[in-house]
């Protein structure tokens, strides 16, 4: 993969984007923090949850939204429509349901025993005779505005959102439909905290050139080789606000014992097993139909990530705490295994991408510090990591845009 | 002390089974976590020159709740091997080499 004199650099697909040095302010300002919770956490559409954790009448989920402090519920009601609703008793603000998930015909809140049906409708209402004059019909649970992309539950805060889902995921929604996502019904999530900015945690999925050296004790010669050392990309992508990376994978990688076996009982191929076959997925995944493809990595803007193979799927999600602290969620969604021995691959996959992840969590938390202290004032993104250098560009045109509508609204 | 139950043929992993044939991933985490690298190498050692065979035999077994407990067992204790396998296979120790601190992960879902 060395570069020939005729050879382009992915970047020259991309003219707009600047080739220097990025200046890191965007993830030290807690003032452009506050800009990014109003202008794109608030008014973008935002992963909730599976249709497959909701799919009978009264199956519900709570979704905790830590960058605004709120609860959400998310219900599939009596009439099969899937709804948000905020966790919220119109009452005195006690919420509403308790558990994690579940199935019920009503939600009764535990303080006074309002409640309300699947549907968000106020339904009982203790000691009525006692209020004066309350109009229940207007005492519904608060909806959230909430829409499905192939089984993704999305959420949007702005109470009437200016494009639907379909429109706001664009060619990303068009490019990656029909992918058999429905088939990951059961799953595995973990959670942690990470001190650094989510754009960071975001981006350290979103390059291979570090997966060599940070990760050569596990997996560096799985999306790197000899044939491609530095685990160029096959192709870069981007499609409005959101954008794909699409990687590469070392046919000839030998696995270690009881990898292999992961591999060899497992339902379909490993990402990381370098022997992937994309022919009968959906145009958007491998792109490029290269035959050394192994894995597209999706943002889905602002903050959540699919990694796609060719029968697996995972995704990461980033939910701002603090300029400089971001709650984390990996969940990795498997078929029901048809037999004990496709279970042993599934719990080796789970622990192996688990083991990565470990790897990569401190150094986000060192440059963090570096960019805090002020030692380091800019990044310098090579070629391959150009689906970074689309980030930072995206987040600066989001919020001048913003500032520009703002002052527009101003001089009205 | 009850008899340790095994598929016939795996009789000679019996001895890992209190230990080893744990039934949640939070539960196999932590055992990792809380072994020495001498134990974990031991139980690599000695059980995976079976593992192939475990596992030809768990593939004739449907995956349902009401497996029975010699196969329950010898699944469970090739889930031990897979939580273990990196720190064998990659790192030479129990935790992930320069690793964020386990401990602060949060397990929210395990696979059923």
């Amino acid at each position: 993969m060395n570069r020939s004199v005729t050879e382009k650099f992915l970047s020259d697909k991309f003219p707009d984007l600047d080739r220097g040095p990025v200046s890191v302010d965007i993830i030290r300002d807690p003032a452009i923090f506050e800009q990014e919770k109003e202008h794109i956490f608030r008014k973008g559409w935002l992963f909730a949850g599976r249709v497959e954790q909701i799919l009978s009448h009264g199956d519900f989920f709570v979704r905790d939204v830590p960058t605004f402090d709120m609860s959400l519920i998310f219900v599939r009601g009596q009439d099969g429509q899937v709804r948000g609703f905020q966790n919220a008793c119109r009452h005195r603000g006690n919420h509403v349901c308790l558990e994690a998930q579940g199935n019920c015909k009503y939600f009764t809140c535990s303080f006074h025993g309002w409640s309300y049906d699947t549907q968000g409708k106020l339904k009982g209402l203790t000691d009525e005779e006692s209020f004066f004059d309350i109009e229940r019909d207007q005492l519904g649970l608060i909806p959230v505005a909430t829409e499905v992309w192939e089984g993704f539950i999305f959420f949007c805060l702005t109470p009437e959102p200016r494009h639907s889902l379909a429109e706001y995921l664009g060619g990303l929604g068009e490019a990656l439909a029909g992918y058999p996502f429905g088939r990951g019904t059961t799953r595995a999530q973990f959670t942690c905290k990470i001190k650094s900015n989510w754009k960071n945690v975001v981006d350290s999925f979103c390059e291979i050139y570090h997966i060599p050296f940070l990760h050569k004790r596990s997996i560096g010669s799985t999306l790197a080789g000899p044939a491609n050392p530095f685990g160029h990309l096959i192709d870069a992508l981007q499609y409005g606000n959101h954008r794909t990376a699409s990687m590469w994978g070392n046919k000839g990688y030998q696995p270690k014992f009881v990898q292999g076996l992961g591999y060899q009982y497992a339902a379909g191929d490993p990402i990381t097993g370098g022997r992937a076959r994309s022919e009968a997925l959906p145009k958007g995944v491998n792109p490029s139909r290269s035959s050394d493809w192994a894995v597209d990595v999706s943002v889905f803007f602002p903050n959540f990530l699919t990694a796609i193979g060719a029968n697996t799927y995972f995704t990461h999600q980033m939910w701002p705490l603090a300029v400089d602290e971001t709650q984390y969620e990996m969940t990795y969604y498997f078929p029901e295994p048809s037999n004990a021995a496709e279970r042993f691959s599934q719990e080796y996959f789970f622990v192996e991408l688990r083991d990565l992840l470990i790897e990569d969590l401190n150094t986000l938390e060192r440059a963090q510090s570096n960019v805090n202290n002020g030692t380091i004032r800019e990044f310098h993104f090579q070629d391959h990591e150009i689906v970074l250098r689309m980030h930072y560009a995206t987040i600066r045109k989001c919020l001048s845009d913003a500032a520009a509508e703002n002052l527009a609204d101003t001089n009205k | 002390m009850p008899t340790v139950q095994l598929p016939a043929g795996f009789g000679q992993l019996s001895t890992f089974v209190e230990r080893w044939a744990l039934p949640s991933t939070v539960a196999r985490m932590r055992e990792r976590d809380a072994a020495t690298m001498d134990d974990i190498q031991k139980f690599y050692n000695h059980v995976t020159p079976y593992l192939q065979a475990a596992l030809e035999h768990l593939k004739s077994v449907p995956y349902t709740d009401d497996m029975n407990a010699a196969n329950r067992n010898l699944l469970n204790l090739c889930l031990s091997i897979a939580e273990i396998a990196p720190a064998v296979e990659w790192y030479g120790q129990p935790q992930v080499i320069d690793g964020y601190a386990g401990s602060v992960l949060t397990l929210t879902s395990e696979l059923p």
